[in-house]
Parts: structure tokens; sequence; C-alpha cells
């Protein structure tokens, strides 16, 4: 099965719903509600985009978002905008430690959030060799700190034991 | 205010009035899902007001309400999870849809029941009051997970054990210290006495200086000497004994916790083993129950002894000389707070110390385990690179880490050090002022002596107080890793002791769901009859849930939603012993335990004669090379020389279920990994064994499936295709498909075989 690389030539999409996209090929075929995913959604949110029909089998292909024209780029942001929510921490409000779960206070990039990190070893992890930290709490929702250089001393000082 | 709805949260007075507000008289809210993002994924304090016949979301903030939606426009509400958030969508009668409401995982599982719910009623399924049931035990089993770290609890409503305080920790821990109470008083009572005896030496030294020597008192030197030499013997010999007492009893103190974890770990259920690594909790049985044990000797000893001590010697002190004790005291404040600061700059580095270490050591037991498949695909140079940084990080914060470790002790035996040049300088001045004067001054020669041996003293137990709330903590950690295991609940055991079920009897799924975490939905809506005696077939693509579904069966997993029932009793209300041991379980890699053939058959039970284990061995086809075997039954497996091939474990561990004549026979992939002739022996052996009792078998090779009068074809946790083989082939579904691709390439086998040996 040859895979379709959907590039400006080939086609564009226009938002659907809130997290899905209609393609429009250019010889007049249109593939509706498509849910556009990253399959890299933490090492490169800009490259290797899939879009998947209902039955979640692959229909389009995008391997940059380069390739396509400037109105699809926004409709795929939009949309991504709406399914990832990955907030990203911008400060550690507080980290308090209470029979082995971490309870941690964080301001995002959507407000202020507790959660809790059952295991400190597996559900706080830097990204070998960057500055990059992933969290998952305790209902496997996800956080995180993109370059923690970039915070604020006191937030550093907060995470120096996780790194 | 008395709350009228169902909530998943506490809400407070205002938001709880804005709701009833919000409620009509007639068609009041039934139950509210209180979520914590906006509609904008922003968080904040969103709720899903439900009532018997519409619903309808408002933000607690601002008190903003979306529009209602009635359950009569309504074709379908489904959930759709997203990444990180999930979307309750409505499919409306005039085919447009609404977003209904936006949610964190940590609602999931009660917009899943909303939905059905709303479903429910829309479709007249169920009356409103019946799926609200359905809704209120969502509801209740949202609160028997821990709100406030999502621990499952082991009923709805005790306190979560992750969430309990210290304090009461310490009282489980008392428990293990119980029977040992006579041991730890005598020991207590020995030390107070050598503690005591330490104390007399510097004392009598003071004598020797001041008075003995000075006045040439041979008799009364040989005295003194004896006296010192009875006092070290008895101190020496007392402490002997208690470090014997000691040893004792901590050695039934770990050995109780020992066995209670590895007992308790036999109990756990297998979500607790998907969570937590078995390394994890050898390391738990092993390394933390010592820790444990040599912690709770030491609050229960060293803190008396040294507590002693510590007054005894001030006391003595204080009798001689008021003016030096207080000097010699000046440091002791300056230790405090030194090693509380210590403490604090030290413990982020441990932390991230034993994270890097514990990255080096994951490095090594991922790489050398898979040695070969490094070497054919010559890694070597990226393993040893990858090795290598892990290595250096590690490295680097261990040595800063030691400029801080070093720096401390350094600093402070300095202060201690100085503090007695100091009485030294002090006293010595007013021993020569005296001896100046020709008087007898407040301060002798001897008395500065035995002060400066009490001084040097008196800083152990201060060193031992400063320090103890880090080995308190260190050993609060093992505490905590070992109640974690203690205090899960176990297997669930509702209906122990009903052992009247037939377990040969008719097998029934009832609309199963299930998911592993409350992300991913495994198994979906899985309706399922199998007669006694069935032969049934579970075919499928990996991952599609088959082993998920036999996981269920076999009881690992309880928290599913929906009933699973042999001989119309639901399984979770069967005696679990009585349940299992009907049940034969020959799994894809069968376990073999170090230990004999012979042994590894009859698996712990005594109560089969030989003939009975060689009969068992002889129908699954293993006698057979269990004779060629030099020791025969008694060949130690595991041994050298002694390893058996995939297929020949395979036979073992059917005779092993064999013997126990099931009533219930499951095989997940029995013969995935071995070569067709091993096959043969191997379903012959089956086929012995299956005759009459029900048995599934889930397969890859469809061969396998021959003896089999029904096939359940799994896809994506779905149950798509059910009936005879007959049935499916003329259905030309997806059985169709699969027997069609697998006979095709079997052919094509078969020539290429038959080329070969041309």
């Amino acid at each position: 099965m040859s895979r379709i690389y959907v590039d400006k030539y080939l086609g564009r999409l226009e938002r659907a719903d809130i997290y899905r996209v209609r393609l429009i090929m250019r010889d007049g075929s249109v593939f509706e509600n498509l849910e556009p995913r990253r399959l890299f959604p933490f090492s490169n949110t800009s490259m290797y985009i899939t879009l998947l029909d209902k039955n979640e089998k692959e229909v389009g292909f995008i391997r940059n978002l380069d390739e396509l024209d400037e109105q699809s780029v926004k409709v795929l942001e939009e949309c991504f905008a709406e399914y990832y929510m990955i907030p990203q921490i911008t400060a550690i409000l507080a980290i308090s430690e209470k029979f082995g779960s971490l309870k941690w206070t964080v301001e995002t990039d959507r407000g202020v959030i507790t959660f809790r990190i059952m295991n400190r070893q597996s559900d706080v992890k830097r990204m070998h060799g960057t500055n990059r930290i992933l969290f998952r709490d305790s209902n496997d929702n996800r956080y995180e700190i993109r370059d923690y250089t970039a915070l604020d001393a006191a937030s550093q000082r907060k995470l120096f034991p996780f790194l | 205010m008395e709350t009228s709805f169902l909530t998943n949260k506490k809400l407070d007075e205002k938001q709880l009035r804005m709701i009833l507000d919000l409620s009509e008289h007639d068609d009041p809210i039934v139950f509210a899902v209180v979520g914590d993002i906006s509609e904008t994924a922003h968080y904040g304090c969103s709720v899903l007001l439900v009532t018997r016949s519409y619903l309808f979301r408002c933000n607690l903030e601002t008190g903003e309400c979306s529009e209602k939606t009635a359950f009569a426009d309504v074709e379908k509400v489904y959930n759709k999870r997203m990444y990180g958030n999930g979307l309750m969508r409505a499919e409306m009668r005039d085919g447009s849809t609404r977003e209904l409401f936006r949610f964190t995982f940590a609602v999931a599982a009660l917009c899943d029941a909303t939905a059905t719910y709303v479903n429910d009623i829309q479709k007249g399924n169920t009356s409103p009051e019946e799926a609200l049931e359905a809704v209120a035990a969502t509801y209740q089993k949202q609160l028997s997970i821990c709100p406030r770290c999502g621990r499952t609890l082991s009923a709805p409503g005790v306190p979560c054990i992750n969430c309990m305080n210290k304090g009461k920790l310490l009282k489980k821990l008392v428990k293990y210290l119980k029977p040992q109470t006579g041991v730890l008083i005598i020991s207590v009572i020995l030390s107070i006495i050598t503690t005591a005896l330490a104390l007399a030496p510097p004392r009598l030294t003071q004598t020797l200086v001041d008075d003995i020597l000075p006045n040439q008192r041979r008799d009364l030197l040989m005295i003194v000497s004896l006296a010192l030499v009875g006092i070290h013997i008895t101190r020496f010999a007392l402490g002997g004994i208690r470090g014997y007492m000691l040893r004792v009893a901590g050695n039934k103190i770990v050995a109780a916790i020992r066995c209670e974890v590895y007992e308790k770990a036999q109990h756990l259920p297998m979500r607790f083993y998907d969570k937590t690594s078995t390394g994890a909790v050898i390391n738990r049985i092993s390394g933390d129950t010592a820790t444990l044990q040599s912690f709770m000797l030491r609050i229960t000893q060293e803190v008396v002894v040294q507590f002693f001590k510590l007054v005894g010697i001030i006391i003595v002190m204080l009798s001689m000389n008021w003016k030096l004790t207080l000097l010699s005291l000046c440091p002791v404040p300056i230790i405090v707070i030194g090693s509380r600061i210590f403490r604090k700059k030290i413990a982020p580095f441990y932390h991230r110390i034993w994270r890097r270490s514990s990255a080096v050591t994951s490095t090594l037991t991922d790489t050398i385990p898979g040695i070969r498949v490094i070497k054919s695909f010559t890694n070597e140079k990226n393993a040893v690179k990858r090795f290598e940084s892990c290595v250096d990080e590690w490295r680097e914060i261990d040595s800063k880490a030691g400029k801080i470790l070093n720096a401390y002790p350094a600093i402070i035996n300095a202060l201690i050090t100085c503090g007695s040049v100091i009485i030294w300088a002090m006293g010595g001045t007013l021993v020569i002022d005296a001896l100046e004067a020709n008087t007898v001054g407040e301060i002798s020669v001897g008395l500065l002596v035995s002060f400066i041996s009490y001084a040097s003293m008196f800083y152990e137990p201060v060193n031992f107080f400063a320090n103890l709330s880090d080995s308190t903590q260190h050993a609060m950690a093992s505490t905590e890793r070992i109640m974690d295991i203690l205090d899960v609940e176990p297997e669930h055991d509702f209906g122990k002791g009903n052992k009247s079920a037939n377990i040969g009897g008719r097998i029934e799924f009832k609309n199963v769901n299930f998911s592993f975490d409350r992300t991913k939905k495994v198994l979906k809506n899985i309706n399922l009859t199998i007669e006694p005696g069935d032969i049934v077939g579970i075919v499928g693509t990996t991952g599609s849930g088959k082993s998920t579904l036999i996981n269920l069966l076999l009881r690992y997993y309880d928290h599913y939603d929906g009933q699973i029932t042999v001989d119309g009793v639901d399984i979770r209300d069967i005696d679990m012993e009585y349940y299992r041991s009907h049940i034969g379980y020959v799994q894809q890699e069968p376990m073999m335990f170090h230990d004999t053939i012979y042994n590894n058959i009859a698996y712990g039970d005594d109560s089969f004669s030989v003939d009975e284990i060689i009969n068992a061995a002889d129908i699954a086809n293993a006698h057979e090379f269990i004779v060629r075997q030099p020791d025969g039954y008694d060949s130690v497996l595991g041994e050298r020389g002694v390893g058996l091939s995939g297929g020949e474990r395979q036979r073992v561990s059917i005779a092993r279920a064999m013997l126990r004549n099931p009533q219930m026979l499951v095989f997940d992939e029995a013969t995935a990994s071995v070569d067709s002739e091993t096959e043969h022996l191997i379903q012959e052996a089956i086929e012995h064994l299956i005759s009459g009792r029900t048995t599934l078998m889930i397969a890859h090779r469809l061969s396998t499936l021959s003896k089999a009068n029904k096939i359940v074809v799994v896809d994506n946790g779905q149950i798509i295709e059910c009936g005879t083989p007959q049935e499916l082939m003329e259905k030309k579904g997806k059985y169709y498909r699969l027997v069609q691709i697998q006979s095709m390439s079997d052919k094509v086998a078969e020539s290429r075989r038959a080329e070969k040996f041309d």
C-alpha cells in the first residue's frame, strides 16, 4: 500500500471540527473527518504528522509542515492546540512529599494546578542529554518543562533532586 | 447544606448553592462531574450537571452555563480521548455535533459513565433509575480511589495508606517490636549499666593523678588498677552479651517482616506487578527489611543509651566544675545547627546521586542481557558511549556532593578539637594560678585531665542526636516501600468459602469492559457464552486483547465492568483458591523452577502418587524425553546440562496442568514458539488433555485449532466474529481471510521444503 504524502501541490486542509480536519485533494477528492496526530509528540512536533480516519487507519501523511500551504499549517496547529494538552510548567510553586508520593503545585501556561506524582523515579523524566523534563501524574495526565534552565532560581532549586 | 446529587469532589458552600439554584424542582440535578479544565483547556473549576432528561456545563468560577442539551435531541453521546484531555461530544438528531464537556483523565471514568447513562436513557434501554444506579456505582468506585493520590483503596471510604501520616507508620512498626519487648528491656538495662561503667574510669584517673601518684601510694595504685581492669572487663562483657541479644532479637524482627512481605507478595493482584517491577519487589523483601531492622534497634536502643550518656556526662562535668562545663558546651549549638544545614544541603544531592546511579544500573541491566543484539548489530561503540555518559553524569554529581560530604566532618572535628584546646588553656591557667599561689585551687591537675576525657566522650551522643533524623528519614523511605506492599489490598476474595460452583459449567461474559489504566480501553463490550465441553479458539492479531480476555477469566484482574459468570455464578464470588485450582493454565513460555522434573510436575502438591505423575507426563508426551535424561525424573532443571528445550518445557507444563485434572483448560499460545514436529507432539498432548473439558485456546497458528468447535475473533478489544469454524468460513469475514493467508503461507513453506529435499 502506498502512502499518500500530502503537500501543498497535492492538497490542502480545512478545519472540520475541534480536532479534525478535511483533506481536499487537488484532483477534487475529499476526505472528511481526519484526525491529525503527531508521530513524534515529544521529539519533533512539526514533522511527521499522520492523518487518521474514523477507524484509525492512515489516510494521509505529512512529512514536514513546511511542505504545506500557510492556511493548512494554521489549521493543523489549531487542531493540535486542542488535541495535545501538555501544559508547560513555567514555575514550580511547591513540592511536598508525603508517604512516598509527591504533591506538586505548579504554574503552567494553562493556569495553576496541583497534581500528584506516584513514583519520583519513573514519572519525572529528564530526556537524556537535554534540558527537557517530562512529567506524568497519578491520573496519567502529562506536563512538560521545555528547558529547566529557563525557570526562575527558586523553581530550579526545587527541581534539583529530580535531575 | 445537604447535597442532593452525586458529586466526585467536595464543593464549598457557594458552589453548592450555585448548583442547587440551577436545579429545577421537577427535574433536579442528579449528579455532577466536577472537572478541572474549562472548555478552552485552561485550569479552572468546570462542572457537568446532569438531570434525568438533560445535561449542561457550568463554570463554577464565572457562573456561566452552556445551553441545555436534552437527551431527546441526542443521537449518541461519546467521549473522545485526546492527549492529556478528553471531550464529551454529542451527535445530535439533526446531524450536528455538540461539545458537551472537556475533561482531564482525572474524571474520565465518570465521563464514560455519563455517556452510557445518556445513551441508555435516550435509547430506552433502561429506566433512568437503573441507569442512575450504574452511575452511582462509578461514583462509588471513584471514592474507592483516594481523591488525593489516585491510589485504589481496599474499601470505599477507608483512609488512604498513601496519604497517612508517619506517626501511624511508626505505630505499625511497633507491632514487630512487641514480641521482643523482654529482650529489648534487658538490653536497655544492660546498656545503662555499661554507660555508667564507662563514666567511672576518668574519675579514677583524677584520683590517680591528684592523690596516688604524688603521694607514692603503691597499695592504692594496685587497687585502682585492679578496679579499672574489673570495670573494663565487665563493661565489654556486658556489651558483648547485649550485642548478641540484640542480634538475635533483630533477626527475629527481620525474619518476621521478610516472611510477611513475601507472603503478601504472593497475594498481590497482578495490577500491582504491572506497575512495580519484580526486581523492585525483590529489593524490598531483601534490602529494605534489613534497613528497617537496624533502624528499629537503633531507635529503641541507641536513643535510650545515648540519652543516658549525654545526661550522665553533663551531670558529672557539672559536679566537677561548672565554669569549664559551660565552656565545653559552647560548640554544641554550632554542631547541631551545622548538621541541620548540612543535611538540608546534602539531601537533594542524595536524591540526584540515586537517580544517576540507578540510570547506570538500568543501562547495565538493559544492555548486558541483550549482548547478542548489540553484537549482531555491531552497536558496541554506541552502547559504550551511552554507558560512559551515564557514568559521567553520576561521577560529576557525586564529586560535587563529595565536597559537602567531606567539608562537614572536617569543620566539625576541627571545632571539637579546638574546643578541647580551649579547655586545656583555660583549665591550665586555673591550675597554674593555684600552683603559683601554692593553695588548693578549684581545679587540680587530675581534675583537668579527667574533665578533658569527659568532654571528648560528650560529643558522641551530641553527634548521634544531630544525625538521628537523617537515619530516620532513610528508614522511613524503606518503611514506606515495605508498607507499600504490606498495605496494598490483596486480590479480592469476596467469595471465600464459596466452593459450590461447577467450574466446568457454562461460562458467560456479560458486557465486559476493561482498561489497565484510565487512558485506553483494552476490552470493549465483550459478550460471549461458552457451553460446557466447548473447545473455543480465540484468534486475533497481537495486542487485540486475547490474552487480556483470558487474564480476566483467570481472575488476574478484578476491576472490570460487567460480569463474568461460570455456571451462573459471578467468578468474583467464588473462592479464589477453589476457582483457580480447577483451571489448568498453560502459558506460552512456561516457567520452570529450579528443582527436579518430578517436583516441577507435582509442583508443591504431595498428594499425588508417583504413578499419577508418570502417567500425567506420559499423556503430555513428556515421559519419552524424561526417560532419556540420565537422572530421569530426578534431573534438576537449570543445572549443568539439564536445560529443556521450549517444546519440552511446554510438555512438562501440560503434564503439570494434566495432573490436577482441571475442569476448565486455558492455553495461551502453547505452540507458538516450537517447530512443527514438536507442535504435533504438543498438539497430541493437548488433545489427550481436553477430552470433555471446557477449553479455551489462544492461537496464532490456526492449525492448532483444528479441534475447536467455536471460534472467537477478537480485534481491537472487541469480538468481531463468533461461531463455528464452518459458519465463519461461510461468512467470509476476518477469520476466513486469516485462514486464507495462513494456508497460503503454509503452502509456500511446504513447497520450499519440498524443493530443499528434492
